[in-house]
């Protein structure tokens, strides 16, 4: 095991070094935060439930086993089962798996100036089925390997990468000209959110 | 970023070749979903405020050990005690489930029209060892909720046949949506407390749909001692999983 890599932090705080959590913390705060705000989209939710997430892995550290995979995973997976159990306890009707249709709704929690700009690409998004639409994510957004989103989501490494390029052939036949509109939605975002919108 | 995008182009286009003559088409797509990414920043005094609160956390529950007690049999132990636990719920030992003469008692009703009724009338059912599987009982590392349920009928109940919880926890069961996924609550058991307990029923509501699956889920007591959607919380095991059992509702005869 590499010194300095998450696993040895975790290793290290199963042994009673607490503050190494804190290095296991500061690496993974905002990409946890992100991966449930991309959920959620909501910045109270999105706080309150990275706060349970990171809650839950200090409790049940001593349960990770490095010989089973490794921490980014491990933490993902804790995130991913508590936003689709938050999911599940606020709207026990909806399918729990398809978060993003729920999430358009609730966005409203968050009044953004380019809330309307937003729904428009995320409208395009919503062609495609919930879990293509996370592996994008975690691909494109947070430039994970198809590994490591095949451990997130479930399925195997070929499984995801099939997923992904069916997506993307979807998103090209359904939306037609997308690619104009999303450059140009895109480079408003870019013009007109700034960082502070979202913090 | 400029790299990687052009991995996800190459990516695409080796895993669906049709797509080569329409690469620049795929190359704007994938360009335009990554700049369409939003911006986060976590607020600054929740990051910090987290961190104050997980590494006070963190100090607190520093692994107590016992003094002279090797490190590794501090992880031992408590696979030890399971093993215990599971060769005394092996079959032939002084662990008996409700027997079905006993019938399970709703109020007034019991859930077995006629008890004396032969079982092979219940052909094509699953058989109660079948269905009757301790499934939550695999060895774990740590200390984890267990629980059991018996062989289900027709009605209105579900038997609780074994618990062992960590604290005060609820046994909910779940319809099961056609995706698989836990669905709406059809019943939630009394309060089960650690160390404590005794078999009992889930009153569910409406009544069990013969040959249908259902899933029980344990959700921790927030300390109110009231069943309360969103508040008290599913329980994860060790690897963030949600431990669930699912029940077999068998045909009445």
């Amino acid at each position: 095991m590499e010194v300095d890599s998450d696993e040895y932090y975790a290793t290290q705080c199963q042994t009673g070094q607490s503050a190494s959590f804190g290095v296991l913390y500061d690496r993974y705060l905002d990409k946890i935060y992100r991966f449930i705000y991309y959920k959620t989209f909501s910045k109270e939710v999105a706080e309150d439930l990275t706060s349970d997430v990171f809650h839950r892995a200090l409790k049940s550290l001593g349960s990770f086993d490095v010989t089973k995979g490794n921490f980014s995973t491990w933490l993902h997976r804790i995130a991913r089962n508590r936003v689709i159990d938050y999911y599940r306890t606020k709207k026990a009707t909806v399918p729990i798996d398809d978060v993003f249709d729920i999430g358009v709704d609730e966005r409203t929690e968050t009044v953004i100036d380019a809330t309307a700009k937003l729904k428009e690409v995320t409208a395009y998004l919503e062609t495609i089925n919930a879990k293509q639409r996370e592996i994008i994510m975690l691909r494109v957004w947070e430039e994970k390997s198809y590994r490591e989103i095949a451990d997130i989501v479930g399925g195997t490494e070929d499984s995801v990468k099939m997923a992904f390029s069916r997506s993307i052939r979807e998103l090209r036949e359904q939306c037609g000209p997308i690619p104009v509109v999303l450059i140009g939605v895109a480079s408003y975002l870019a013009a007109t959110l700034p960082l502070a919108e979202f913090s | 970023m400029k790299e990687q995008l052009e991995t996800l182009v190459r990516d695409v286009l080796a895993l669906d070749p049709d797509l080569v003559e329409k690469e620049t088409e795929v190359r704007a797509l994938i360009v335009a979903l990554a700049d369409t990414k939003p911006h986060i920043i976590p607020d600054e005094a929740f990051v910090r405020s987290l961190r104050d609160q997980l590494l006070s956390s963190a100090a607190d529950t520093k692994p107590k050990l016992v003094p002279g007690l090797p490190l590794w049999m501090v992880y031992v132990a408590p696979v030890g005690a399971v093993a215990v636990l599971v060769l005394m719920l092996l079959p032939g030992q002084p662990v008996e489930a409700p027997t079905r003469e006993e019938g399970v008692e709703i109020g007034a009703t019991h859930l077995v029209p006629d008890a004396d009724a032969p079982r092979e009338k219940r052909s094509g059912a699953p058989t109660d060892e079948a269905v009757s599987t301790f499934s939550q009982l695999a060895l774990p590392t740590d200390p984890v909720d267990t629980f059991a349920l018996a062989p289900q009928e027709d009605g209105r109940a579900v038997v609780v046949e074994f618990a062992a919880v960590l604290a005060p926890s609820y046994l909910v069961v779940h319809s099961i949506n056609p995706d698989g996924t836990p669905g709406e609550i059809r019943g939630v058991s009394e309060l089960l407390i650690p160390d404590s307990f005794a078999p009992t029923t889930i009153v569910v509501t409406p009544g069990l749909v013969a040959d249908t699956l259902y899933t029980a889920i344990l959700y921790r007591d927030n300390g109110d001692q009231v069943f309360t959607v969103g508040k008290d919380q599913v329980v994860y095991d060790g690897t963030g999983e949600i431990p669930q059992q699912q029940v077999f509702s068998i045909p009445a005869f």
